[in-house]
């Protein structure tokens, strides 16, 4: 900026530093530490996608025909940690750190600094945890939720189990600072229950987060000092028990897969108004639904664990409680079909996805109840039904909502519009290909083929092919979504209005296409008109 | 309905290395993140301690 020779120290009216090293290491804005989330996030998407397709690969026929089962193994532990920990929890994260002071006319989020620590631990703790799959021993084998025994055989266990650290204090740090916006950097006028879904999402999501990362940091620092310290936590030699390890992990893991999907609830609610032209159906009900599925997320953990031998009446307990979730689950679908209900609706890419989203986590859903029901459980813990259950929430829910909530926000960050045909081709070929990749896998699960194994009965021939060309088109679909960003963001020649999207209320739209450096370093004045949910207590 | 007067802006300033905020509004919103962040901060602890306690409690 020209005065800025004037300038010799910060104030709140410069742009972005030039230089590179000073505005992408040393950043303290929302917008570019949200922009290196997102970025690190698509990344992270590749690297486990790749782990995913050769997974597919060994599994297209039956017998051993790329790989030594070892390495299988170690590929589907790779990819969900990487996947959960690399792509969805930090593409989440990137969202909320670009959207949220934009959406409560915040000038950027509480603890800047600390905002720029949690991202940058990222690439270390996953340069470290992806570095054990080059080392002598191989990386971590024993899945991604590390029960001992099993996991302490591998050599790699103090590298996971430190990257894991990194991993969770990273959360932990930006939880708290979601948190620490939200509450106290509002601007006059925006009360908690005028915010929008997706802001109230993750400040819920947060709470999680900081209640069950520390948790799952005991786990593995007991698992730790199993290994290499001589204690006895799940080591029924020394009067452990690891079922102990379980309930600990599934205190940490259940809500873990409500922090995973909370956020694309909050996306899905933005999304599904704009493109109907009304607001949300439900507000308030909205919001509580959010809050009663985190509280239930609580006491439902050891449905994960309904065949390892537990007691009836906490078999019982935890199959009514599971069950229960579905009640404002069940509103939150209600709602959103409700808002479209005789709106006037358009179908751009994000409305495509976020539709795709409605229909498929619910399908999802379904999966989920089965599971829920003790003796249905028995035959189906462990198999193929499993893995189609968590990948229709986990990537027609979670994914599908990062997708769409790239769509719509992409134009303001960037400036300019993406290409609504190749969104449109990026969605039509993902969501047929998804689902030849993973319906097949209920059909495979009820019929008895087990998760996590390199090789299979030949009675599973067919419907293993059919999932694996689906996933091979799947991937290959995401190369598209590549090329629509880079085109999106560095080579359109359409400019994006400030409103952007026809139906669109809220500050965020409120600001420049594409976001200034610096926004709302005077809070806006707030016209309830222009709010999404301005008028929910009138 | 609009809860603040546009002809009088609140400054909202960040503070940062170089320069501290004075004015009332950024005063109290520093001390509520400073709470926030204490309480946030001993909730994760107190969790980190409880997975510990759990095994002593569950055997
Ligand atoms: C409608 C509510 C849901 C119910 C009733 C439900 C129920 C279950 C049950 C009972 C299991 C254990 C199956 C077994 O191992 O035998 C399970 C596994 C799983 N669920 Fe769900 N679920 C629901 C929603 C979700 C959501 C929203 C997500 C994530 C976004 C999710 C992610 C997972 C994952 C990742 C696993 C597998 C964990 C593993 O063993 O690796 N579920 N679910
Ligand atoms: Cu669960």
């Amino acid at each position: 900026m020209s005065h800025a020779a004037t300038h010799d120290h910060h104030d709140d009216h410069h742009g972005a530093p030039k230089n590179f090293f000073q505005r992408w290491c040393m950043s303290t804005n929302h917008k570019d530490i949200g922009t290196l989330y997102l970025v690190f996030a698509l990344l992270m998407f590749f690297i486990g996608g790749s782990f995913a397709m050769l997974i597919r690969a060994e599994l297209f026929k039956p017998g051993l025909q790329l790989m030594q089962p070892y390495f299988f193994n170690q590929l589907t532990t790779m990819h969900a940690l990487v996947m959960i920990f690399g792509a969805i929890m930090p593409a989440f994260v990137g969202l909320g750190n670009w959207m949220i002071p934009l959406m409560v006319g915040a000038p950027d989020m509480a603890l800047p600094r600390m905002n720029n620590l949690s991202f940058w631990i990222l690439p270390f703790a996953f340069t470290l945890l992806l570095s054990t799959l080059f080392s002598a021993g191989g990386g971590p084998a024993g899945g991604w939720t590390m029960y001992p025994p099993l996991s302490l055989q591998s050599d790699s266990l103090a590298y996971v189990v430190f990257s894991v650290h990194l991993m969770g204090i990273s959360s932990i740090m930006g939880a708290i600072n979601i948190i620490a916006t939200i509450l106290n950097m509002r601007a006059p006028g925006m009360e908690l229950l005028k915010m929008p879904v997706f802001v109230w999402s993750w400040l819920i999501t947060a709470f999680l987060l900081i209640a069950v990362m520390p948790v799952l940091a005991g786990a593995v620092t007991m698992l730790l000092t199993d290994k290499y310290f001589g204690t006895n936590f799940f080591n029924p030699g020394g009067g452990g028990d690891p079922v102990l390890y379980q309930h600990i992990f599934w205190f940490f893991g259940h809500p873990e897969v409500y922090i995973m999907i909370l956020p694309a609830f909050g996306i899905i609610s933005e999304i599904i108004p704009t493109f109907s032209r009304k607001p949300i159906f439900g507000y308030k009900a909205m919001v509580f639904a959010i809050a009663s599925i985190a509280f239930l997320s609580f006491i439902v953990w050891a449905h994960h664990m309904f065949a390892v031998g537990l007691p009836l009446g906490a078999e019982i307990f935890f199959m009514y409680a599971t069950m229960l979730i579905a009640v404002p689950t069940g509103v939150k679908v209600f709602n959103w079909v409700s808002t479209m209900w005789g709106g006037s609706m358009t179908f751009e890419t994000p409305m495509l996805f976020a539709i795709a989203f409605v229909i498929l986590f619910t399908i999802g859903g379904f999966s989920g109840l089965m599971l829920a029901l003790v003796p249905a459980d028995f035959q189906y813990h462990d198999t193929y039904f499993v893995v189609a259950h968590f990948h229709y929430v986990l990537v027609t829910g979670a994914l599908f909502a990062i997708i769409a909530a790239t769509y719509y926000w992409l134009p303001k960050w960037s400036g300019r519009m993406y290409s609504e045909f190749w969104g449109k081709m990026h969605f039509w070929n993902s969501v047929i290909w998804v689902n030849v990749l993973f319906f097949p896998q209920h059909f495979l699960g009820l019929a008895g083929m087990p998760r996590r194994i390199p090789d299979y009965n030949v009675a599973f021939a067919n419907f293993n092919m059919v999932s694996s060309i689906g996933g091979f088109l799947f991937g290959a679909s995401q190369l598209i979504f590549l090329g629509v960003l880079v085109h999106g963001v560095f080579f359109s020649k359409k400019k994006a209005t400030d409103r952007v999207w026809e139906g669109a209320k809220g500050l965020e739209w409120t600001v420049p296409s594409p976001a200034p450096f610096h926004t709302f370093d005077v809070p806006p004045v707030i016209h309830d008109d222009e709010l999404a949910h301005g008028h929910v207590n009138d | 309905m609009s809860t603040i007067d546009p002809s009088k802006p609140i400054r909202m300033t960040q503070q940062n290395t170089s320069s501290a905020t004075v004015d009332p509004v950024s005063d109290n919103r520093r001390k509520g993140v400073r709470r926030t962040v204490t309480i946030t901060a001993a909730i994760a602890l107190a969790f980190f301690l409880v997975s510990f306690v759990q095994i002593v409690l569950m055997k």
